[in-house]
């Protein structure tokens, strides 16, 4: 005997218990529908919001990443870039039409699924790929640093997507966050691209305190590269051009002759820890090409601008060695120090040295100093001025074009002209940072104006944030799905009640 | 105002088609909850878009088919198959006997929710191939296969229902 399907189908259905439905369903389901709407625009106003933000700065001419191959190169202005958001919407659009048959509510929802996450990847573009095309402007220090603290944990790292040689890196509070500290800030020397270091120390705010063979402490500070291209990380060089570490050298950078030809290196002792060389290699030649040994308190050092000659402070005097051969001069100068590793001028023919002034009640305080530029060779006073800023605590940082010495005081960095009292405002640093480096070729050309920022792809902090909020999110939504499913099997009743009726076949 | 008499219309049809829609959820789920959470799905979506649609219930249908041949549904909803060394034991073969159909419920449920929902448009709504394809958003080659599939799995899992015909003469099953 042969069995029908269709009469036992339609059997099996007349069979069927009664369905519920809740009483209440129409404006329940409109007004979930209404909610539902709202969060979405909420969740995407937020995104695109987030999406501005992190953009800001896009426009003018367009950067390509520094480092890395020409494919890598290509690949970043493909994916990154905005090819990347037309693609995506490409993407959306074709499926949209792949689903036009779908209902709008399941068309929409998945679209807006792979929408964020389109939008996700195209924001988090690998490191080393260009991103926003960011701006590219004339080599200089821009005449101001954007304030808005906030945006340093989400600033790219940069060893995500390095920026190129820099003209400063600062430092301080407000650069710290919450949460981190050793977070120094970088900009780069031709655009306002910003970036961020993360350190477990801040490189300019933490010194390094070493025993030397006489029993002196010596402190060490960052040291940028003339060229901007070098930073001192953690005893090393870091390449801000690539992310990656610059040339071994042996020995703690401390001092760049200004045509970055030749570096000076502290070697210590590896058992006690305590200085005993000075080196000054010739990274063009690859060789070292000085080696002094320390016998005696030794603190800062400095190289001509031409990298021939060495000045290495001791106490109470300067001795001047020639590299390239010849006789040691020594200056005696009591009481005053070399300025800093960029003591030496443009010209090679002053240095910049500085006082440290009696202060009983400053504590831990910065110790008020002030500046006195001698000649080179007989170590006399040049300009017979001695200059004292308002405040008395200043860093010196280098020197800006027609012999102007540029100093930190507070959140002023002045250039001063020698001779001349008034100092001219170069830069006002934002609150809360309270250390600048800035490198001497972005001190040798005129400032330029500052533009639009841009902060590269989001820090890492962006997915260490989205890592512990999503998943008990989902977790959340898993449940008032569940939530959901268990009160519409009970017709969505709330305990007053029955809230269903039965529709019987 | 015309939200009221929105809501009139739509509990006049809820009132007047709900039962017919509980029996197709039924078919396709095997389950009274899971057809029950399939028709208040589908009758929410019917609810939102009520003020545009012109035909309610095609449109109630076609969100129960798709929502019930849905992957993500499928995952959820397939019961555990179990494995035996030996074919279960064949019945009488009675076009009316409860005993069958209850042999033909539990093979349903086994099946795949696409399969499901193909033999429901096809044997239980007289549905074309093409109608069929469209409603499930599947070409019509899919539906010939899966409407294959289905037979051939449906006899593989119950032997009493071999004979099983489908329009008149005995379908062709591969074994």
């Amino acid at each position: 005997m042969t069995t029908d399907l269709r009469e036992h189908l339609r059997a099996l259905a007349d069979s069927s218990p009664p369905v519920r439905i809740p009483p209440d369903l129409y404006p329940r389901a409109r007004r979930r529908h209404t909610r539902r709407v709202v969060v979405a625009a909420g969740a995407a106003t937020l995104l695109v919001v987030a999406v501005g933000l992190l953009g800001a700065g896009i426009g003018g001419p367009r950067s390509q990443p520094y480092g890395g191959a020409g494919t890598t190169r290509t690949l970043a202005a493909a994916v990154g870039g905005p090819i990347g958001w037309l693609a995506l919407l490409a993407l959306l659009g074709g499926l949209a039409y792949r689903w036009r048959g779908r209902s709008a509510v399941s068309r929409w929802r998945r679209l807006s699924a792979i929408g964020a996450v389109g939008a996700l990847l195209v924001i988090s573009a690998p490191p080393g790929v260009a991103l926003w095309g960011e701006p590219r402007r004339p080599a200089g220090l821009p005449d101001r640093l954007p304030a808005a603290d906030w945006r340093w944990p989400w600033t790219a790292e940069i060893r995500q997507l390095p920026p190129g040689p820099v003209a400063a890196v600062f430092a301080g509070p407000a650069t710290y966050g919450n949460l981190e500290e050793g977070r120094a800030v970088v900009v780069a020397i031709d655009g306002d691209r910003y970036r961020v270091l993360d350190t477990f120390n801040d490189p300019l705010g933490e010194a390094t305190f070493r025993p030397d063979p006489v029993g002196g402490v010596r402190r060490t500070a960052a040291l940028l590269s003339p060229d901007g291209r070098y930073l001192t990380v953690d005893g090393g060089l870091l390449d801000l051009t690539t992310g990656r570490p610059g040339p071994q050298l042996p020995g703690l950078p401390v001092a760049w002759s200004a045509d970055g030809r030749r570096v000076v290196t502290e070697v210590t002792d590896p058992e006690s820890g305590s200085l005993v060389w000075l080196e000054v290699h010739d990274l063009v030649r690859g060789h070292q090409v000085l080696r002094v040994q320390v016998d005696a308190p030794t603190f800062t050092v400095a190289l001509s601008p031409d990298g021939d000659r060495l000045a290495v402070q001791r106490d109470g005097e300067i001795l001047v060695y020639a590299i390239g051969g010849g006789e040691r001069r020594r200056l005696t100068l009591p009481g005053w120090y070399l300025a800093g590793p960029a003591a030496w001028s443009p010209d090679g023919r002053v240095l910049v040295v500085t006082e440290p002034l009696g202060c009983d009640e400053c504590g831990d305080q910065p110790v008020p100093k002030r500046l006195r530029v001698v000649d080179v060779e007989s170590g006399a006073t040049v300009g017979e001025e001695i200059m004292m800023p308002p405040g008395g605590d200043l860093r010196f940082l280098g020197w800006a074009p027609r012999r102007a010495v540029v100093v930190q005081a507070g959140r002023a960095v002045d250039a001063y002209d020698i001779g001349r009292s008034g100092p001219t405002r170069l830069l006002t640093l934002p609150e809360g940072v309270t250390r600048v480096e800035i490198a001497a070729s972005a001190l040798a050309t005129p400032l330029r104006p500052a533009g639009a920022a841009s902060y590269g792809p989001p820090n890492r902090f962006l997915w260490l944030v989205l890592a512990t909020v999503l998943p008990p999110l989902g977790v959340l939504a898993g449940v008032a799905a569940l939530v959901r499913r268990g009160r519409r099997r009970n017709g969505w009743g709330d305990g007053d009640g029955p809230m269903e009726r039965d529709v019987t076949p | 105002m015309g939200n009221v008499s929105d809501r009139g219309a739509f509990e006049d049809f809820v009132r007047a088609r709900a039962a017919a829609l509980g029996r197709v959820g039924y078919l396709l789920t095997g389950d009274r909850h899971q057809a029950e959470d399939l028709v208040q799905v589908a009758l929410e979506r019917v609810a939102v878009a009520w003020p545009r649609i012109d035909d309610p219930e095609a449109y109630a249908r076609r969100v129960l088919y798709t929502r019930a041949a849905s992957r993500w549904r499928a995952l959820g909803r397939r019961p555990r198959e179990l494995l035996t060394d030996s074919p279960p034991d064949r019945g009488a073969a009675v076009a009316d006997d409860p005993d069958l159909r209850a042999v033909l419920e539990a093979a349903l449920r086994r099946l795949t929710p696409r399969q499901r929902a193909v033999l429901v448009l096809r044997f239980y709504e007289d549905r074309s191939e093409v109608e069929t394809a469209r409603l499930l958003q599947v070409a019509v080659g899919t539906v010939k296969s899966q409407t294959r599939h289905a037979l051939r799995r449906l006899r593989e899992l119950s032997p009493e229902l071999s004979d099983l015909r489908v329009d008149g003469p005995p379908l062709e099953v591969p074994r």
